[in-house]
């Protein structure tokens, strides 16, 4: 291989992996399944928002705790991007599982775009435990707000959890809050960061200069062995009604 | 001044905007064109070119962190002016490091000549993302801050040798991460 081949590739490292090597903080990041599963939904996030969010939905289970380590894009056949529904039914055969994609939603949010991406997850020694498709779906309304909808096969053994379930038409669905504070890399955690952490429900991501705050909102649920994750990363006060309505709204069109 | 501020000069194309970029990140833009070209000169005309093509680009953008954005523009600007003047003796921390990948990427087999940057770097990038934080702290100070191995040691409080056998193991799961992946053979 061409040393300028391997130097032009080094040179597309993810901003991510650059900020965090600025300065060497292992404190800052804690290993565990849950956060693979966030560092996966942020790989989705930052691939259609471009935004340096590190979501966690945690409402994910694991009887494999112990082996997986990471989840990672992965190369596979037939990936990409799609603009329009029409493709729908071959992309249900690629990805192997039923898909539940409306055009629109009642409250007004539309279908924007749907990526096909290869997945796999490892174990500690980096070999696959397994691989398949995730499938994420833009929604927008006509002020352009957006609401993602992210679909993948439920790993075995995996449940839906959290402490704020409610069912929708027979499905277990839950509804989850979270606060995001992005700090400076040199930010020391306050006892108030500490004990909010401890609740589950609030996140520090290291890198931007100024201290700001935001708000996600999520809701999940499985249907047909398919997770089902509504993500708005812009939450306000109505955002979990509004996710909920959504979900509502797939659940019965999946029965339907 | 926070980057914030930075910034802000930039938008008013105030040429302040350098002297307050300079103060605050010139060391590290500095040090990832040294790490590559290996001299003064070429360093310093490097770190000019950085704040150049940081003043053309901002604005539209308004990057954060402003460090990981200007350390990148420096790390483009380098490798250009590294290759241009690949004929030139060098000695530099970038000729090691990227020694060590040319071997892990050949090691005796063939690999194709033609080989996609952008598809190595996605994968690179997903392979990245399978490791724990330790190592993909030396993985990427090594291959792009391009840091000494004592450096990183001192970084990662621990030893060169640790830094080096990990970096070796971490080498091979990349070579054997991307023969899975079919981008090597």
């Amino acid at each position: 291989m061409k040393r300028e081949t391997i130097s032009m590739a080094l040179n597309g490292l993810e901003d991510t992996f650059i900020s965090e090597a600025a300065e060497f903080r292992p404190e800052a990041i804690q290993e565990t399944p849950e956060r693979t599963e966030r560092m996966k939904t942020k790989r989705i996030i930052s691939i259609a928002l471009a935004a340096a969010l590190i979501l966690a939905l945690g409402v994910t289970a694991y009887a494999i705790a112990g082996m997986l380590r990471s989840t990672a894009r992965h190369n596979m056949p037939e990936t990409g991007e799609f603009t329009s529904l029409s493709e729908l039914k071959t992309v249900e055969r690629t990805v192997g599982y039923p898909l539940t994609v409306p055009e629109s939603f009642s409250n007004g949010y539309a279908f924007s775009r749907l990526r096909v991406d290869g997945t796999a997850d490892y174990d500690e020694n980096g070999e696959i435990l397994r691989e398949y498709y995730c499938v994420n779906v833009n929604y927008t309304d006509s002020n352009a707000a957006e609401i993602l909808l992210d679909l993948s096969p439920v790993k075995e053994g995996s449940v839906i959890q959290g402490d704020d379930i409610r069912q929708i038409d027979g499905v277990d669905v839950s509804f989850q809050l979270d606060t995001y504070k992005y700090v400076p890399e040199n930010y020391e955690k306050t006892e108030a960061d500490i004990a909010a952490e401890e609740g589950g429900h609030f996140f520090i991501t290291y890198g931007p200069e100024e201290i700001t705050e935001s708000k996600v909102a999520s809701v999940s649920f499985d249907l047909d062995g398919v997770r089902y994750t509504l993500i708005d990363l812009t939450a306000n006060g109505n955002s979990l009604e509004t996710l909920g309505q959504m979900a509502g709204e797939l659940i019965a069109a999946s029965h339907g | 001044m926070t980057d914030a501020e930075i910034i802000n000069l930039f938008f008013e194309r105030s040429e302040q905007a350098i002297t307050e970029l300079a103060r605050k990140h010139g060391n590290a833009v500095a040090r990832v064109a040294r790490n590559i070209l290996g001299n003064e000169q070429d360093t310093e005309e490097c770190v000019n070119d950085t704040y150049l093509g940081t003043w053309k680009a901002i604005p539209p953008n308004r990057p954060s962190p402003l460090r990981t954005f200007v350390c990148k523009i420096a790390r483009n600007l380098a490798t250009m002016k590294y290759h241009a003047n690949a004929a030139e003796k060098r000695n530099s921390h970038y000729d090691v490091a990227l020694d060590e990948l040319e071997d892990c990427f050949s090691d005796g087999n063939s690999v194709e000549d033609e080989f996609n940057a952008k598809e190595l770097s996605e994968a690179i990038n997903s392979f990245l993302a399978t490791l724990n934080y330790t190592d993909r702290f030396i993985f990427t100070r090594r291959y792009w801050y391009s840091d000494p191995l004592q450096d990183i040691a001192k970084m990662a409080n621990t030893t060169t040798n640790s830094v080096t056998v990990r970096l070796y193991r971490i080498r091979e799961k990349l070579r054997y991460y991307l023969v899975k992946e079919g981008l090597l053979v």
